[in-house]
């Protein structure tokens, strides 16, 4: 029988796992669609998190209020954000576009970040944390905190949802024919940019949505978002990229890396250990546990 | 105007020698980071861990092994060519925005080890030099712009070269030059080897002259990303745009940014969304900008 | 039908096609022959709007089309099989040929238009569970051809369906368009295929280096010396 710590160890890693894994299935679908990476896409987890700050520390509202509203609002930013500066990138052309995408995407990483360094700076505050307490668990000798395993069961229901959105519905399956075939969907009369700026939408919604979470576990600064769009990156290379299944194993396997490196090395070497485990990866298997294009 | 720079010394402040400096050391990054990012059309965020690299391990070597400054400029260049080498082989796994992201890794990492090898670091508080910055300066000065000429020499070399000519042809079109006989991993390690020797060896340049190192210093956005901002300010892919790009860039920033801390982020990504949206090749390419001038594009 | 009127065409600044012109006659088969590169697949494309035109027009029943999105063409009833098949491979037969219903239209009649597919390609109806990447090129191909259907087009267009095939999958796969066709389906095909092209089709044009060489029905055209010099290796 593991000892009693380990049991929260692990939970920590599941939970951080699928945080991250929501964070990687959000990426995913945007570039599956779109072949754009959003180097932004961390941050706009980050903007999830502070809006979650702010409407528990400053509305006196808790989180799951904060998600409710971050849901659309985080659709609709992502929408504009694909139509303002996203649509134009695409005239170039799929591979002009990629490389000028890097760019595009990145400049409105660090419009983001400095903003929220100077409201926050304005506002005294360097570090973003919501302390939302409930009642402990527990279960035969051991206390399990509530929010966590809370967090944990939304996020499988929100994964749950997603996938069923994915396959069942229609304006799913015209995603999913977009990233397997652009060409061919397009010849079937697939609206790309619709589609396109929709996928958008949900993907910064789902990296949002991690950020509530991410905000309730660890205090977060304005910079995060580089490091979690690079994580969001290695659990797409891990898991296989255009894999949905993968992201979601991809994220659980190195939240609970990052755990047990917290455990046994301290956290100073998490960051470490996920560049580790990229070229680890990018050396012996470069397609990734499931990957499905090259 | 090479025959300027070297006399300047003997009339200026040493504030205005400091700026100058300052700009031959990023125009020398920058035309290291374009022989990957402009001519092999890899945007590597991690140009900037080969920058530090080269100042970490000239810091090193001359305050833990007393070496002298020289060899430990050059060995700061080694190293960072030499990491270069290594890491080429997971990284150019990958293509595109994955390239780019995954390169990132490098200054995460980077600036990690710094952090947390205190002993050898120095922490996050990092290390002073036990050089006065009095006697650095001029030595400092005249190194960066050998350094510098040294850079853009073997940078118009490799432009006119088959070995541009090959990194150009993987750019456009991968594939294509594979069949044409071309290793891309070759070129590619290669090319990042290059880019990075110059790019550790003005990081310890650099260092010998500020006089202190941190991560904070060398490993911080502002500084990492400087050459991706400035080679698409100067124009991508061509030999005079780093240069120029990282000159204007780099006097604006001493100008600007020591009025205000804040919006130094906020200024680049503005330019990055901007320059990308509307000027992608970046001032030189610009045909306007040509006609007014009347400029040849080299 | 489908009336085409000096169409041009580029690709960047290449011309594809110069002043190209067609007429599809509703209820028929029209092949469009020529070798590779001569335009064919950008022709087919230009009328499903999938490539911006220079200059000319493209008129269906009676409507302009030019400038619309590929949605509404397919709104329209046009119907596109891509060059190469073009299905999803990580997707079920039966998804597959659900995204062929794109317009509103074709959605309602989905079940309808489904039971048609699996009647003319049995073979899908076995498959359908299964992930289209798994079929084998001919299969393939009736997938491809079969979700072009499901859009319930007046108007078929399909871009080198015997590519890659066996000489008696192809056999078999013309008589299912001949049998589309009875059910009164027009049927404009892009073919490399020249003899089983003639074999099938009413009428037929050649395109080469982007200019229409010769068209007529396919009776006079099999006896004509260019084809069957170029084409037919006589």
């Amino acid at each position: 029988m593991l000892p009693i710590y380990h049991i929260d160890i692990m939970i920590n890693g599941i939970l951080m796992g699928a945080i991250y894994a929501l964070i990687a299935v959000g990426l995913n679908l945007i570039y599956g669609v779109s072949r754009i990476l959003n180097l932004a896409h961390g941050d706009l987890l980050m903007l999830g998190g502070v809006v979650t700050y702010l409407a528990y520390n400053f509305l006196g509202q808790t989180p799951l209020i904060a998600l409710i509203v971050i849901i659309p609002l985080f659709l609709l930013i992502g929408g504009l954000i694909n139509i303002s500066v996203i649509k134009p990138l695409m005239k170039f052309g799929p591979e002009r576009s990629a490389a000028t995408s890097v760019i595009v995407t990145l400049g409105l990483s660090f419009i983001i970040v400095d903003l929220v360094l100077f409201g926050s700076a304005q506002a005294g505050i360097s570090t973003f944390g919501v302390s939302y307490m409930l009642p402990s668990l527990r279960i035969l000798d051991i206390y399990l905190s509530t929010v966590r395993l809370l967090s944990l069961l939304s996020i499988l229901l929100i994964t749950i949802i997603l996938r069923l959105f994915i396959t069942r519905t229609f304006l799913g399956k015209k995603i999913r024919a977009l990233s397997q075939n652009r060409e061919a969907a397009l010849a079937l009369g697939v609206d790309e940019s619709r589609v396109s700026a929709i996928t958008f939408g949900l993907g910064s919604a789902l990296a949002a949505i991690a950020g509530v979470f991410i905000i309730m576990i660890t205090a977060t600064q304005a910079t995060i978002g580089m490091t979690l769009t690079f994580k969001a990156l290695i659990i797409i290379i891990l898991g296989g990229m255009g894999s949905f299944f993968g992201a979601v194993i991809g994220g659980l396997l190195l939240g609970l890396a990052e755990s047990y490196t917290m455990l046994y090395l301290g956290g100073e070497w998490i960051p470490v250990i996920g560049v580790i485990i990229l070229f680890i990866v990018l050396m012996i298997r470069p397609r990734g546990l499931f990957g499905r294009e090259s | 105007m090479i025959v300027l720079l070297c006399i300047v010394p003997l009339f200026v402040t040493s504030y205005i020698l400091r700026v100058i400096f300052i700009t031959l050391v990023f125009i020398t990054f920058t035309v290291s980071y374009n022989i990957v990012g402009g001519y092999l059309g890899y945007v590597n965020l991690g140009h900037g861990a080969f920058f530090a690299l080269g100042a970490y391990t000239f810091v090193i070597l001359v305050t833990k092994l007393r070496m002298p400054i020289p060899p430990s400029i050059l060995m700061g260049a080694v190293v960072a060519t030499a990491f270069a080498g290594l890491v080429s082989y997971p990284l150019f796994r990958l293509r595109g925005a994955y390239f780019s992201i995954a390169s990132w890794g490098l200054i995460i990492l980077l600036n990690q080890l710094a952090v947390n090898l205190d002993w050898l670091t120095g922490g996050v508080w990092g290390v002073q030099l036990p050089i006065p910055s009095a006697e650095a300066s001029v030595p400092a000065y005249y190194g960066a712009i050998s350094i510098m000429l040294l850079a853009i020499a073997v940078s118009y070399s490799i432009y006119k070269a088959k070995f541009g000519l090959a990194l150009f042809g993987i750019r456009e079109d991968e594939r294509v030059a594979a069949n044409f006989g071309v290793n891309p991993f070759k070129y590619k390690c290669l090319s990042m080897m290059v880019s990075a020797f110059f790019a550790g060896l003005i990081g310890a340049v650099y260092i010998f002259n500020i006089g202190v190192i941190s991560p904070s210093t060398v490993l911080s956005i502002d500084v990492s990303l400087a050459p991706v901002v400035m080679v698409l300010v100067g124009g991508v892919g061509t030999l005079s745009g780093p240069v120029l790009g990282a000159a204007i860039l780099t006097i604006v920033q001493e100008i600007l940014w020591t009025k205000t801390e804040y919006f130094h982020m906020l200024t680049y990504g503005v330019i990055l969304v901007l320059v990308g949206l509307f000027m992608p090749g970046g001032l030189v390419r610009s045909r306007k900008l040509r006609r007014i001038l009347r400029w040849k594009e080299v | 039908m489908l009336k085409i009127s000096e169409l041009n065409v580029a690709y960047d600044s290449i011309r594809v096609l110069w002043d190209v012109s067609l007429e599809i006659e509703e209820g028929k088969i029209v092949a469009l022959l020529g070798p590779n590169g001569a335009g064919k697949s950008t022709l087919l494309k230009s009328v499903m709007g999938l490539v911006p035109l220079i200059s000319g027009s493209i008129e269906f029943e009676g409507k302009i089309v030019n400038k619309l999105h590929p949605s509404r063409i397919t709104e329209m009833g046009i119907s596109y099989v891509p060059e190469g098949r073009g299905i999803f491979p990580y997707m079920t037969v039966r998804e597959n040929l659900e995204l062929g219903a794109m317009s509103k239209r074709s959605r309602k009649l989905m079940q309808e238009n489904l039971r048609t597919c699996f009647e003319l390609f049995p073979i899908l109806r076995e498959r359908e569970k299964q992930l289209a990447g798994t079929l084998s090129g001919g299969e393939m191909q009736m997938l491809a051809i079969a979700r072009g259907l499901m859009a319930a087009p007046r108007l078929l267009m399909v871009d080198e369906a015997s590519l890659g095939l066996a000489p008696i999958v192809v056999i078999k796969l013309f008589g299912v368009l001949r049998e589309i066709n009875a059910r009164g389906v027009t049927i404009l095909l892009v073919e490399q295929n020249v003899l089983q092209a003639l074999d099938v089709a009413h009428k037929a044009y050649v395109l080469e280096s982007g200019k229409i060489l010769l068209e007529g029905d396919t009776v006079s055209l099999r006896g004509h010396e260019h084809i069957k010099k170029a084409y037919l290796g006589l």
